[in-house]
């Protein structure tokens, strides 16, 4: 979404948000649909890809329902919201602890999927490697054979496995540092 | 549950809101009112300083009268601007709280001036320090908290700190202003320990209210 769309989906929002304010139903239920797919974009590029997106997408529109009154209709309804949705996204970091445990950095899984499996067998690794899968959990298991067995994207996988891609990204990246542990305490 | 549930269930039955009462309007409501309690209970209890009459010829009193008014006004009105989400009180605004705070300061020279004070015995500075005076501040900071408290209920903060910070500064300095037509000594050793310095504290406290009352 460009600078232009934003604003124009702005304007847009600001009057939907206005007949919401008067009690309009269907202008507040696709301003809340529209908004939300803003707000995944907004919270990924803000924090990265987050296991808990899904929370702080839920927490923020609860939080708009709950302030809508505040909204000053002279203002703009972007930065309302987003203010909102920074305050929650903080709150639900505050309650939990460091965002870093709910986040997983691309280069990690990157780093995963080019391990050489030629590479495992000559240092005589691969049974070691496969040993410590069998012993992942189920999830893991699944969400490793998905992503590096068969090539699948985390979107993919996450969509066989009907869980988020931020819970697919985590549980991958737990898998992968076991079995880095793993590995490195066999080769000690 | 899904994100479409929720949705769903927040836009049906949506029903009208009521927008929040101006600032100014609920400025003025929330003054008339805490003035209303406090001419009560110097009327009915208390009364007022015997020396009012004098005092009010005294250009320190005054300027002391006049910054802690204004510092009543200013964080009000800063509490109520940073207690709606994303809107912020001018920075000038801010500026001027903090020089309001030392105009009161440089208002206490001003006392130390008229009436010079050479046994201050900072040994015992705790002595200074006077209970009732200091009760009484904060008896009227707290009706001034309860009552602009009420009025800022209905935001619903983003910045819970400054809005708790703001509302307990401008309740003491409204404590203060009350202290100040009740209490009859002029010492500024008197006024710094037992009407500034709880004024301050109560102003830290507000950062604490913040933190535990104004989140949602």
């Amino acid at each position: 979404m460009g600078p232009e769309d934003t604003k124009n989906a702005d304007l847009r929002w600001k009057e939907a948000m206005i007949l919401a304010q008067a009690g309009d139903e269907n202008a507040y239920r696709v301003l809340l649909t529209e908004f939300s797919v803003y707000l995944r974009k907004f919270i990924t590029k803000r924090f990265g890809p987050l296991e808990a997106m899904d929370d702080i997408v839920q927490e923020t529109l609860l939080g708009i329902h709950k302030a809508r009154h505040t909204f000053n209709p002279s203002l703009s309804f972007l930065s309302w919201s987003l203010a909102i949705c920074r305050y929650k996204s903080a709150d639900y970091f505050r309650a939990r602890g460091s965002r870093k445990e709910f986040a997983i950095g691309n280069e990690q899984l990157d780093l995963f999927a080019s391990v050489d499996e030629n590479s495992l067998e000559e240092e005589g690794k691969l049974q070691q490697l496969k040993d410590a899968i069998e012993t992942l959990p189920n999830t893991q298991k699944q969400i490793l054979k998905f992503m590096k067995f068969e090539d699948l994207s985390v979107r993919e996988t996450s969509e066989r496995m009907k869980m988020s891609e931020g819970a697919v990204r985590v549980s991958a990246h737990r898998a992968y540092e076991f079995l880095k542990k793993t590995l490195l305490k066999g080769k000690k | 549950m899904k994100e479409s549930e929720i949705i769903e269930r927040l836009s049906k039955n949506l029903s009208p809101v009521e927008p929040l009462w101006p600032m100014g309007q609920r400025l003025l409501f929330g003054s008339f009112i805490i003035i209303s309690i406090s001419l009560f209970v110097f009327m009915r209890f208390w009364g007022v300083r015997d020396d009012l009459h004098e005092q009010l010829n005294n250009i320190w009193f005054l300027v002391q009268m006049g910054l802690c008014a204004s510092l009543i006004v200013i964080g009000v009105l800063c509490s109520f601007k940073f207690s709606i989400p994303r809107v912020k009180p001018p920075a000038a605004w801010i500026f001027g709280m903090i020089l309001l705070h030392m105009g009161l300061l440089i208002c206490l020279l001003g006392f130390l001036k008229t009436d010079p004070h050479e046994h201050i015995n900072f040994q015992r500075f705790w002595n200074y320090f006077y209970m009732p005076c200091i009760r009484a501040v904060a008896l009227f900071s707290l009706v001034a908290v309860i009552i602009y408290g009420f009025l800022i209920r209905r935001s619903l903060t983003t910045y819970p700190l400054a809005t708790g910070f703001f509302l307990f500064s401008a309740a003491a300095a409204f404590g203060v202003f009350a202290v100040s037509l009740y209490c009859g000594s002029c010492d500024p050793i008197h006024i710094l320990t037992s009407h500034f310095i709880p004024m301050i504290l109560f102003s830290g406290l507000g950062l604490i209210f913040g933190k535990i009352f104004l989140r949602w």
